[in-house]
């Protein structure tokens, strides 16, 4: 009982440390029970080494046909190539893409209120210039150009944020494609 | 570009020498170079890789799957031990298939059968002792299926392979003091579980 109870204190931990090599604590000689789990652990050690392992159930051989299955498909050749360690390329891409596209996008729909701002600013006499000017005068036209839906800096500008997009969301799917596999 | 691994290195080992003219033809295209190195490598990596993941057809699709990976990065074999350069590529291999059973529901590993065992060469043939050797061999790997696969992976790198703490830190991805708590705490595990057992392997 007092064995018992002084047992439960030692380090068990030690112990299974001084099977590889370390000190075996004190108590491996003085306590029967540490004696015993040293031997046991040692025993199991002994047993692993020795142990035989379940026969291998087939040729691992690589025959042709498994050689041409290891030669990925294109997209997933492109697919491996994108978002690994090498690829230095996807993620400045995908960032620049997105921030030239999100820029165009605030100039687009900032820039009326911008000219009108500069207009309010300006000296009197463009502002009248601009009022006596005929309608249809360059001023109207550039006005007029900056709001149509076709502007072509809002379609260069959706197209990158688009392509940045894309590119990321590529990225992300390569990356737990790979994880999966 | 490749480099030429005989006029990098000339081991004095016969064993590393025939190996490296192997990986070098295999390089060039020889297939059947490859699967000599199969030949000879299939059975110790499937030996390795079954204490790892205690299921016969799982480890022979990820030993499978090392040899894959080995012939298509042979342009990365840097030279040095091929046998090493396999052990790494199996033990990666079946680490990817214990994270991989993590995220799915876990079955427990199946029972072997008696029929199952292989022998090592050269143990004795007295049916006794081989009835005596299969019971141990039996018991031991049901118990290592029971430990959490990081202590199992530690223990039989350290305690069946021979490898050091620090090339299991560097093989796993993990602290020296973790693979050392990996190891002890796997080894009385180990014996908890095999209390009622312990006859079995004493004397």
């Amino acid at each position: 009982m007092a064995d018992s109870l002084s047992h439960a204190r030692h380090d068990r931990f030690a112990i299974a440390a001084a099977i590889g090599g370390a000190k075996a604590p004190s108590t491996v000689a003085t306590c029967p029970q540490c004696g015993a789990l040293h031997r046991d652990l040692l025993s199991i050690r002994t047993a692993l080494r020795h142990a035989w392992t379940p026969k291998r159930p087939r040729d691992l051989r690589i025959d042709t046909t498994a050689l041409a299955r290891l030669r990925p498909a294109l997209w997933r050749r492109l697919l491996g190539a994108i978002g690994s360690s090498r690829d230095t390329i996807t993620r400045p891409l995908a960032a620049g893409l997105t921030t030239i596209g999100f820029a165009g996008l605030v100039l687009v729909s900032a820039g009326p209120m911008l000219v009108g701002v500069a207009g309010e600013a300006a000296p009197p006499e463009v502002t009248m210039h601009a009022v006596d000017g005929p309608p249809g005068s360059a001023i109207d036209r550039k006005f007029g150009d900056e709001s149509a839906p076709t502007d072509p800096m809002l379609m260069v500008s959706g197209g990158s944020l688009a392509a940045g997009g894309t590119v990321l969301a590529l990225r992300r799917i390569a990356v737990r494609v790979r994880r999966v596999r | 570009m490749e480099e030429d691994l005989r006029s990098t290195t000339v081991p004095d080992d016969p064993v590393q020498r025939r190996d490296l003219i192997l990986v070098e033809r295999a390089r060039e295209g020889d297939l059947d170079a490859f699967n000599d190195l199969v030949t000879l490598y299939q059975d110790p990596l499937f030996a390795l890789v079954v204490r790892m993941v205690p299921d016969r057809d799982q480890a022979a699709d990820v030993v499978q799957e090392a040899f894959f990976s080995a012939y298509r990065n042979l342009s990365s074999f840097r030279g040095g031990s091929v046998k090493s350069w396999l052990n790494r590529i199996g033990v990666n291999a079946a680490m990817d298939i214990q994270r991989a059973r993590k995220r799915r529901p876990v079955q427990p590993y199946p029972e072997l059968e008696d029929e199952s065992w292989q022998p090592r060469a050269g143990d004795e043939v007295d049916p006794e002792r081989i009835a005596v050797h299969t019971e141990r061999s039996r018991v031991l790997a049901a118990a290592l299926a029971h430990i959490t696969d990081d202590q199992r992976t530690a223990i039989v790198l350290y305690d069946v392979e021979g490898y050091d703490y620090a090339e299991i830190a560097e093989m796993t991805g993990v602290s020296l003091g973790t693979v050392k708590s990996r190891i002890h705490r796997g080894r009385l595990s180990l014996r908890d579980i095999l209390a009622d057992r312990m006859d079995l392997f004493r004397g």
